[in-house]
């Protein structure tokens, strides 16, 4: 999952997804309806995984993503297209969640149950299964521990495998930065998993 | 910065963010040194597995579907544009035909013989033509618009003529002016 800007398939993926997402920019600008539509097809689940994971809930989630979109559609007209418009949209998102975390004070988790957890992976036995939804409720509980900024770089990293310079973009921060907050949230979500795992 | 600081932020040891100065030595060094390079390479092993062990929920398709509505009717709305509506138009053309009858002037207008077309016989008196098929005030009239009788009397004073213009619609322009 680590970023691989030199990589020609990842980067001809993105060159792909830009020229799509240019397309359907131009679209919505020039008066088609629909478009936007589209865009909201293609970004919905990453903006509301980026989303939870800040917000630590499903509801402030799927909030943040409504407000989000809402708030690109107001704004399309001043996207440059200097980053790709997932990370602007992510941006977005981010500042979002970050003004709803702040408006919401402490909020506890809400524990994750079978119907939130990823899918199942094939031929994973029960007992693995149940294993690997601990580990993630625990992994979910000690993110909710971190402070705002470094759970937010560990989530654009996590989610949609962001390079250290689009994160650093999308916070307004130096990429040493990134990579600083990036690795402290790495030792910290270490050291409670270690401790969960002990007990 | 040297391979020791940046060692320590590989392991996770810093708190603090760089200092603008300190992210410039930083970038600058890491481009230099294929030895912290290494070190990033192994720190970045143990974030992805630490990373792919993280799975965010999907989100429920219920609570999916009020969000996908508020987006549908914000782009629904699509690119703003000047407001079309008639209602500009029609109280324009009502404030005109307002301000040519109120010139100041009260005119008796007598039933006249109409002129040829069915035009009014214009001169100081404007009879309407008889309209076959009257057209009915809506019950219901767009904000600005002015429904009148079918007979209007309109007395233009000394020195002044009415002339009344019949339109499409059974519509009438009244305008009153100085004579000559």
């Amino acid at each position: 999952m680590s970023p691989a800007p030199n990589a020609p398939s990842d980067s001809d993926r993105r060159a792909q997804e830009r020229a799509i997402d240019a397309g359907l920019v131009q679209r919505v600008l020039a008066g088609d309806r629909s478009a936007f539509g589209e865009i909201y097809e293609r970004h919905r689940r990453k903006v509301f995984k980026i989303a939870y994971g800040m917000t630590r809930t499903e509801d402030d989630a799927l909030d943040v993503v409504q407000e989000t979109f809402l708030k690109a559609h107001r704004n399309l007209a001043k996207f440059e297209g200097r980053s790709a418009l997932g990370t602007w949209l992510c941006q977005i998102a981010t500042h979002q969640a970050i003004d709803l975390s702040r408006r919401r004070k402490v909020r506890k988790a809400e524990p994750l149950n079978e119907r939130l957890v990823g899918e199942d992976k094939p031929g994973e036995s029960a007992r693995g299964k149940a294993q690997a939804n601990e580990l993630r409720e625990a992994l979910d509980r000690a993110l909710g521990e971190l402070s705002d900024k470094h759970r937010t770089v560990f989530v654009l990293y996590t989610v949609e495998n962001l390079a250290y310079k689009e994160i650093a973009e999308v916070l307004g921060i130096s990429l040493g930065t990134v990579m600083s907050r990036l690795f402290y949230a790495r030792k910290n979500l270490q050291r409670k998993l270690a401790e969960f795992q002990g007990s | 910065m040297d391979c020791a600081a940046l060692k320590q932020i590989f392991a996770g040891d810093r708190l603090e963010d760089l200092t603008p100065a300190e992210s410039t030595a930083f970038e600058a060094h890491l481009d230099a040194c294929a030895a912290c390079r290494e070190s990033l390479a192994e720190a970045e092993g143990e974030l992805d597995d630490l990373a792919s062990q993280w799975a965010p929920p999907e989100g429920a398709e219920l609570a999916w579907a009020r969000v996908g509505r508020a987006v549908e009717a914000q782009g629904a709305r699509g690119v703003a544009r000047p407001s079309r509506s008639r209602a500009p138009a029609l109280l324009a053309m009502a404030a005109g035909l307002l301000l040519a009858v109120g010139i100041g002037l009260l005119a008796v207008i007598s039933n006249g013989q109409s002129g040829p077309n069915g035009s009014p016989n214009l001169t100081s008196q404007i009879t309407p033509p008889v309209n076959p098929n009257p057209i009915r005030p809506p019950a219901n009239p767009p904000s600005g618009a002015v429904t009148t009788p079918d007979e209007v009397t309109i007395e233009a004073g000394e020195g002044y003529e009415a002339v009344a213009e019949l339109l499409d619609g059974g519509v009438v322009c009244v305008t009153v002016r100085p004579v000559g």
